[in-house]
This record gives structure tokens, sequence and C-alpha cells, in this order.
């Protein structure tokens, strides 16, 4: 409360500004990607090297920047793409990145081993292709490690990360904390005793009562990763303290002052009981909420004192609008102009009755903008320059 | 070698997946497509994951569904049968399947809530998605919404978004790789036939006519066809509505010719003016989204309209379930 009274609402421009990480968070379909991607435009705009990733395997973010490939290595958007959309500064640079798991975590594992016969017997490993490739989940690991790995690369002054929606996102916040759990030693210390599983599997030999748990996992499901796994454990002696470390570090990073989150939103009532509940994780995540973006928001066209009642005299005589405009037309097309006015008059209406609700739920110092409703979608540079004349103030 | 019997009506078939990106409407299409079968007199369940409920606010039932699954809705069209409605989570699926293998509660305790084999069960990836399936599967090989519960003859399964719905039923056929023999890779083989089996299955993609949600339905297409998933329809939701020709014309060109404006009456008509042709700017928009999907994906389209209702409720399930009816064709 106090802080609210003395410092003035945070604004979008001033974290941009300073900030080296904003991650952009939300519901699926809310225009998440494009912000990240404007977000990471305007940082650019402000002499800024800035790089956008993004983690979801589908291809959204090449489609805002525009791109045709991305990979898991940065490619930088030519100088004259942005100069034509507008962005002009000699020093403002902007990159985009899509995560590939696989290979983030390829090269996690290359940068841990004690030497590359120990790396390539993890590479080689079955459970560890199968972990570390298509399956779903390990992209929420592998973001937090390409988070980190380029804010410590200490090329960029600003990531701007966009994230799968809600559900997938809070396994995202889960990512080192669930890692943590798996390089616990203790939980580690089940695998670490290979040569007991892989000798004696199932006969009841086990010294520890989480082999002998594992065991009985095993013989229940036939499912055989077990040796796998304790292999893949066991070559990695030495290097989960590392992993354990890196963790935390990615954990803590995220909290750290040059962080900032940003919860993008739509106000359909579903994404917004969906950006409640993910304020509330963000807090108890002790997460640092930088602001709220209200996107594809329908703005009242009657906010002007006596429009609301000269607008009932034309919808209970539509004709009156072809006369009010000096124009000619058909009865039953004035009457197709006020229905769809009404309509959208009713999605505005319910637009402001939802960024109430979300306004009382999410308060705080954050920065607040709502962007309306575009007739194009945002695709290309200029448009999302276009955007950004909503997101930021100067 | 497996006949591969044709089975063109959807609703004829045991399990019709809706995929698609976060924020298109695939939840209320799935819940739609139930209200057309049920029409038939269809006995649907309709299967939704995760942690929140959505189905049966859909329909404003004040109950939640829950892993053992409610009746959630029954359709105003007569003879209608009453749609189930059922959220499976991984927790409670794989709660199940142990109990059910293990046969003893404690046992399932012993094991499951031991420290390490928990930071394992959490920690693997593809597990949650092993489950959830394997509940899918046995639901459908049971055809019962529970061991007491009503049998039904359709699953309307609301699948989780692009990247992440595609990584899903990728999962089984992983798990066969990774187990030799067991009841886990039988399990896996039986969910992987069953996903692959035309007869049984359709895929169908939910999109908005919007370029990156039209994008995405293309990778997503060309994803599924590379794992054999069985092709069903492309649901293109939120098409804005048709102005003819003529008026499309005569409203761009009143805006262009309007007189300066003066008076509020000259104001209020004038923002009335202005969203028609929004309207028609986002309607011909549309257009040109489904004709790039039309050219990338060769699977029948069906378009549902645009609902100007900002909480979608049982009314607009039935408006959108005339359209689903095409799901027999």
């Amino acid at each position: 409360m106090t802080q609210a009274a003395t410092n003035p609402r945070a604004n979008l421009d001033e974290l941009v500004r300073t900030k080296n990480v904003i991650v952009c968070v939300g519901s699926g379909g809310v225009g998440k990607t494009t912000m990240a991607a404007a977000i990471a435009l305007k940082g650019a705009e402000l002499g800024r090297t800035v790089c956008v990733l993004t983690i979801d395997p589908a291809r959204r973010l090449a489609n805002a920047m525009g791109l045709t490939a991305l990979d898991n290595t940065e490619s930088r958007i030519p100088t004259e793409r942005l100069e034509a959309a507008g962005v002009r500064h000699p020093a403002g640079q902007l990159w985009a990145m899509m995560l590939d798991a696989k290979r983030t975590w390829d090269d996690l594992v290359r940068r841990f081993a004690r030497d590359p016969e120990q790396a390539s017997r993890i590479l080689d490993n079955h459970y560890y292709q199968q972990i570390s490739s298509a399956l779903a989940g390990s992209q929420e690991f592998m973001a937090m490690e390409k988070l980190y790995e380029l804010h410590e690369s200490g090329t960029y002054d600003l990531l701007v990360l966009d994230t799968p929606p809600t559900r997938h996102a809070l396994d995202f916040l889960d990512a080192p904390r669930k890692m943590m759990g798996f390089m616990d030693e203790g939980v580690l210390s089940v695998f670490l005793t290979p040569s007991r599983i892989a000798g004696k599997l199932g006969l009841g030999l086990f010294t520890s009562s989480s082999a002998m748990m594992f065991a009985l996992l095993q013989r229940i499901t036939g499912f055989q990763v077990l040796r796998d796994i304790a292999d893949f454990v066991g070559s990695f002696g030495g290097m989960h303290a590392g992993f354990r470390d890196r963790a935390a570090k990615v954990e803590e990073y995220l909290r750290a002052g040059g962080s900032s989150f940003v919860l993008v939103t739509s106000p359909a009532p579903a994404t917004v009981d969906e950006a409640e509940f993910f304020f509330g994780k963000l807090a108890e995540y002790r997460m640092p909420l930088g602001g709220v973006i209200v996107n594809r928001v329908h703005a009242d066209a009657l906010k002007e004192t006596g429009a609301r009642e000269q607008w009932q005299r034309m919808r209970d005589d539509p004709a009156e609008i072809f006369r009010a405009l000096c124009a000619a037309g058909a009865l039953p097309l004035a009457e197709r102009i006020a229905d769809n006015f009404d309509h959208f008059q009713a999605l505005a209406a319910a637009d402001a009755a939802e960024i109430a609700r979300l306004e009382k739920t999410c308060q705080g110092p954050h920065f607040w903008r709502t962007v309306p409703a575009f007739e194009l979608d945002v695709h290309d540079l200029s448009a999302l320059a276009h955007l950004n004349t909503y997101l930021f103030e100067g | 070698v497996s006949w591969k019997i044709r089975v063109r009506n959807q609703f004829d078939k045991r399990l019709l997946i809706f995929t698609g990106k976060g924020g298109v409407g695939k939840s209320t299409v799935a819940a739609a497509a139930a209200v057309a079968a049920a029409r038939r007199g269809k006995r649907v369940l309709l299967v939704e994951i995760g942690e929140q409920e959505r189905i049966p606010s859909i329909f404003e039932s004040p109950k939640k569904a829950g892993y053992g699954g409610a009746s959630v809705y029954t359709g105003r069209t007569s003879g209608s049968a009453p749609i189930w409605s059922m959220c499976v989570t991984a927790r409670e699926a794989l709660h199940e399947f142990a109990v059910h293998s293990m046969k003893f509660e404690t046992l399932y305790k012993a094991v499951f809530e031991n420290r390490a084999v928990r930071y394992f069960t959490a920690a693997a990836p593809g597990l949650d998605e092993l489950v959830i399936l394997g509940k899918i599967e046995f639901l459908l090989r049971e055809s019962r919404v529970s061991a007491k519960g009503p049998s039904f003859d359709l699953m309307i399964f609301d699948a989780p978004a692009t990247g992440h719905g595609l990584a899903m039923f990728s999962v089984p056929k992983t798990a066969m790789s990774m187990t030799q023999g067991g009841p886990l890779h039988s399990k896996a083989e039986r969910m992987w036939r069953l996903l692959t089996d035309p007869a049984r299955t359709a895929l169908n993609l939910v999109t908005l006519p919007e370029d990156m949600p039209v994008s995405e339905a293309i990778d997503l297409h060309k994803a599924a066809t590379e794992l054999g998933l069985p092709r069903g329809k492309v649901v293109v939701n939120g098409v804005y509505p048709d102005f003819s020709p003529d008026d499309r014309e005569h409203l761009r060109r009143m805006r262009e010719h309007a007189a300066p404006l003066d008076g509020p009456a000259a104001r209020v008509a004038r923002a009335a003016l202005d969203r028609a042709v929004s309207s028609v700017v986002r309607r011909e928009a549309h257009e040109h989204m489904i004709d790039t999907l039309a050219r990338a994906v060769p699977h029948e389209r069906i378009i549902l309209p645009w609902l100007f209702s900002p909480q979608i409720g049982p009314e607009d399930v039935e408006t959108l379930a005339d359209g689903l009816e095409a799901l027999q064709t």
C-alpha cells in the first residue's frame, strides 16, 4: 500500500528501458506472442540489444516477426526491415529465437560433463533420448535453461520470453523446482546404485526401500525404463550438483530485480478467470509482476454525453442513420448496420465489466494497458509498431 | 494388417478429437459437437483434461463433472440424449491405474507416495499424457462412464492446444518403444491402435479465420498426417457475418463520401457506419484466411459463425451445433 503511494504506477516504457528480462504470461490465444514481439521491438527502438524467444512448439513467433524459420539459435531481424517499419535507432538490435528443447538439453549435458566421453554416454542413453526429444513437458525445463544461458552470455540487454498457455506456463514456473526435486541427492541416491539395481532386479535384495519400490513399480507396469534411468543418472555422476545449482539460480534470477512478468489477457470471461488464477500463482511464487495488458478490447463508441439517447432514437428508426450521414440507402441495410452496432456495443459493455472485475482482483503498483480489437491481425513489423502506440506512453 | 472400414459419419465412430491453438473456442466447439451428436440420439461422453473444468460452465450446469463424470446437459431438440461430461486429471488417472493394477490401496500408497517415486512421476515427461490416454482408451473399451455409470456410444475429446496436443498423441508410440512387453506395453499399443484407426477415431482441427491460428492449423495438419492420425474436418470458428457484395460496396462508398461530421446525430451515425465497415473488413480478411487454409489443408471445412455473446451459454452451443451436424457427412 505504502509502496503504491510513494511509487508512481510503473509503466511498460520504464520496464523496457531498464529490465533485463520480461516474461509474457497468460492463457492461450490472447496475443501473448504478439505482445512479446511488440515489446522486443520497442526495446530495439530504444537502442537496446533485444532477443525475443518463444518456447511454444508452434510457430507463432516466426509469424509475428515475419521470419520463415526460427531454430535454437538467435537470428537477427535486418535493420532495413526495422527501418521499413519506422523503427530506427543506431544502436538498437532485434533478435528472435525459437527454443529447440532437445538441443538445449544436449548443450546442457555437454556443458556439465566432466569429459566428452561422459557427454556421449549420456547423449546415447535411451532414456535420455526419450525425455529430451519431443515428449511434452521438457520444453518448460529447457526454456528456463535457455533463458538463463542467454542471460549469462551477456550478449543482450533485454530478453523477452513468450510462454505457452496458462496451464503449461505453470509447468514453466514449476520447472526449476521439479528439476531440483529430480536432482535431489536423496532421489538420485536411489538411482546411483546401478550395480545393485541392474544386477538383482526384482529379487528383493535391495538395501534401499526406494529401490525396492521402483522394482515393484516395474513389475507392476512392465515399464523397463528403470535400467535406462539408472544408467542415465549413473552417468550423470558429479554433474547433478551443477544442474541443481543452475535450476536454483534460474529461479532466483527470475525473482530478482532485473526481471519482470507481464500478464497478457483478453476481456473474455474465461481468460479473465485464468488471468486471476495466474496473478495468484505469480504472487505465490514471488515472481515480480510488472503489469497487465488487456488485449482485444471493444471500445464503447457512445461515450460522448447524450450519445446513448441519440443512438436509442436512431435505433428506433434506422433510416435515420442514412439521413444523419446525408446518404441514401435501403432500410434492410440500415437495420443491419444498427444490429451490427448493437452487437459491438454489447461486447464493449461486457469487456468493460470484465476489466473492472480483473482490476479488482489484480491490484498493485503495476501498469495497466488496454489494446483495442483491431480489424486486421497483427502479423508484421509495421503492425507491431502500430500496436506499440497503445502499449507505450513515449 | 487390419481392415480399415470406412466410416464417413463421424457420429458413428467412437472417438472424436477436437484440437487447436488455445483461444480458438475448442471447448465450445467440442461441446457443440456433443449437442449435434446427441440430437441424433447418440449417448455422448465429453472428456476434457486438466485442473480447470470448462465444459459444465459452457452448459451452465451448476455442478462440476469431475473425474467421476456427470450429466451436464440435455439438448433442446426432442429425442436428444443427455450429455455426460468428465474432467480427467493425470493425478487421478495414475491413481486409478495404479490401484487397479495393484489391487490394494495401501500398496499404492507405499509405492506412489514414496518420495523418490513421486519425484520421478512428477519429473518424467510424457507420463501424464500416457495415463490420460490410458484412461480414455479404458473408458472406450468399457463404454461406460464409470463402473456403475451409464454407458455411452461416442466420446468427444477436448484435447489440449496445438503443440502440446500433438506431443500428447505421440506419447503411446514412445512408450511402446520404451517398454518391451508387459502390461504397459500392450496398453500403449491399444492406445496407439485406437488413435490411428479411422473406423473408430477422427481428429478434427479447430481454428479461427486469423493469420496465426490458421498457420498453426496448417502445421498441426502436417504433424497429424505424419503421426497417422485419421483425418476429420477443419472447423473454422468465429467467422464474421456476411454482407452482400452490393452492401459492402455501398458501406465503403458511404464512409469515403460522408460529409464532414456536424452534430451528435452525425457522429453517432458515423460510429455505427464505422463498425459496419469494420465488420466488412473483418469478413473479407476471414474469407482470405479460409482460402489460405483451403489451399494447404485438404479437409472438408465447417464454417461456424462469430457469436456476439460475451459469455458462451447453451443458446450459443445450440447455434453452433446446427453447423456441426455436418460432421455426419
